[in-house]
């Protein structure tokens, strides 16, 4: 029973990691980068939302809406300075240093919105669920649903609307993508506000369930979504969703059984057993196979 | 009627088109012949707004185009087939069809659902491979895609590089009698070709390019006949 309880929990749980992992997949399948001031821009929507919150009034929903928009105008910001400038062969490397550079910058800016360090976080009450000895969490039955939505949202767009074949022939082919017409120098922007969206969406699940906020929380979000991504296959989707639920699940069971100390080494003991065995992760094989033609491209 | 006059394109310093003057007229099949580096592929990516000319002029149905962006120009009616095919890799040929009409209106959602069974009809081979990944297909058959692709636009004139660079001969006449088909179906053709001997069973008019200028101008025939030509292009002596 242990066992069960511990591996709704850890899934549950998961699911906001699939959405971290989905933004960091979005923008590596579609610009063939790295974002590596992509949790920065999500603690600041966080910490934007902590700051306005009594401005704005609203509750919860005013803290959510704030923080979805900060994170994806950050994610904008980030891709006007550090990765359009640089979309040729040479830009791979600089738009990377560049990233690091202004997640330092957006660190900072969120420190001095939360000049206590740790503030609280509008949370959401719902009452758990219990059924034959099962007990589910409210705000994490909330974290699942949330996350089925938005992730049916984006399969939606990618695959159901014209932006979406657009965005998917321009992460194929940037070029031929504007033969046919497509005004591809915007799509970087869309990109990076979709990432945005995904990640401030599970930057408030996160948030609200711990109840707080601290500076850390952009460093530790950019570490659990790229090793979530990693674990599932670089630029998959399917990948890091898969990869997001894993880790939930391993943290999990990890946490209950050996103690919270364990968690991050077991996390990364995790990440390095995939990586040797499937060096593309999960379902990453046909991505790592079709990179090679993506990396000729860069 | 594509009229190109005066057209100069530079990479840098290196002077690729040196005031080049071609026609291309309506409902015809035109074919630019010419060694590599003459400057062929620089002609029609000048000509569909993919590069900026120096100077000179690209008239399309009497429409200045030198120096208009890509979709504008596909929007006039004027669509690039590229060398090497460039399809989508990791897209179904379904979507890589649609991709080639993203151009259209949305409003024209069912004409364009109806233009996506006709290249199904055209070319039944996309039609066995329709939810495959484009990237699974042979060559040939991304050089169909390709040109279905471009097709998707509903263009007045179809620019081709290199057709048939790359294939099986079964494959070449088989791009020839479908090049030969569209013709027949209205649109008119501008094909940049090496392969000579396959160029004169479709082509109303050539030109032969060096060195980024016009070196000879004339029919079929007239072409047939050259002592030059004969000896680079067609290996006769």
């Amino acid at each position: 029973m242990d066992f069960l309880q511990t591996s709704i929990d850890g899934l549950l749980f998961g699911s906001a990691y699939a959405l971290l992992a989905l933004g960091f997949s979005l923008i590596f399948g579609i610009m063939k980068r790295i974002n590596l001031a992509y949790g920065s821009s999500l603690l600041f929507g966080g910490a934007l939302a902590v700051w306005l919150e009594p401005i704005i009034g609203w509750g919860a929903v005013g803290v959510f809406l704030v923080t979805v928009l900060g994170a994806a105008f950050a994610g904008i910001y980030v891709e006007r300075l550090c990765f359009s400038p640089h979309l040729g062969k040479t830009g791979v490397m600089a738009s990377m240093i560049a990233s690091f550079a202004i997640w330092m910058q957006l660190d900072e800016i969120s420190s001095q919105l939360l000049p206590h360090r740790t503030h609280s976080f509008a949370g959401i009450d719902i009452e758990a669920v219990s059924f034959s000895g099962i007990i589910l969490r409210g705000d994490q039955i909330l974290h699942f649903w949330v996350a089925v939505v938005a992730i049916g949202a984006l399969y939606w767009t990618l695959y159901r609307t014209r932006f979406g074949l657009l965005l998917r022939a321009s992460a194929d082919d940037p070029d031929t993508a504007y033969l046919l017409g497509g005004k591809v120098a915007r799509l970087g922007m869309a990109t990076f506000g979709l990432a945005g969206v995904l990640g401030g969406i599970a930057a408030f699940l996160i948030l609200s369930s711990d109840g707080q906020i601290t500076p850390h929380f952009g460093l530790w979000s950019t570490f659990k979504g790229l090793i979530a991504m990693m674990l599932g296959g670089v630029g998959s989707l399917p990948g890091a969703i898969v990869g997001g639920l894993l880790l939930g699940f391993a943290e999990a069971h990890v946490t209950f059984y050996l103690g919270a100390e364990f968690r991050d080494i077991l996390t990364f003991g995790l990440l390095l057993l995939i990586l040797v065995l499937r060096p593309g992760g999960l379902l990453g094989e046909a991505i790592y196979r079709t990179g090679r033609l993506a990396a000729e491209r860069i | 009627m594509l009229s190109i006059e005066n057209l100069s394109t530079s990479y840098g310093l290196i002077r690729a088109l040196k005031g080049v003057s071609l026609t291309a007229e309506d409902g015809k099949v035109t074919c630019i012949l010419g060694p590599n580096g003459a400057g062929k592929t620089t002609l029609l990516f000048t000509a569909a707004g993919i590069l900026k000319p120096s100077s000179g002029s690209v008239k399309f149905d009497g429409a200045e185009l030198a120096g208009s962006s890509a979709p504008r120009i596909l929007q006039q009616g004027l669509a690039l087939v590229p060398e090497n095919r460039l399809v989508f890799p990791q897209m179904s040929v379904r979507d890589n069809l649609l991709a080639g009409a993203y151009i259209r209106h949305r409003s024209e959602a069912t004409e364009i659902a109806e233009d996506l069974e006709n290249m199904f009809d055209r070319f039944p081979v996309l039609k066995e491979r329709e939810e495959q990944t484009a990237g699974t297909l042979s060559g040939g058959e991304q050089q169909m895609l390709s040109v279905a692709r471009a097709l998707m636009s509903r263009p007045k004139m179809l620019l081709l590089d290199e057709p048939s660079l790359g294939l099986a001969p079964l494959i070449v006449d088989e791009i020839f009698s479908i090049i030969r088909q569209m013709n027949n179906d209205g649109i008119s053709i501008l094909l940049v070709e090496q392969n000579a001997v396959k160029a004169l069973e479709v082509a109303d008019h050539f030109y032969l390019l060096d060195q980024g200028k016009v070196a000879f101008s004339g029919t079929p025939g007239e072409m047939a006949n050259d002592d030059v030509i004969k000896r680079a292009y067609l290996g006769e002596h």
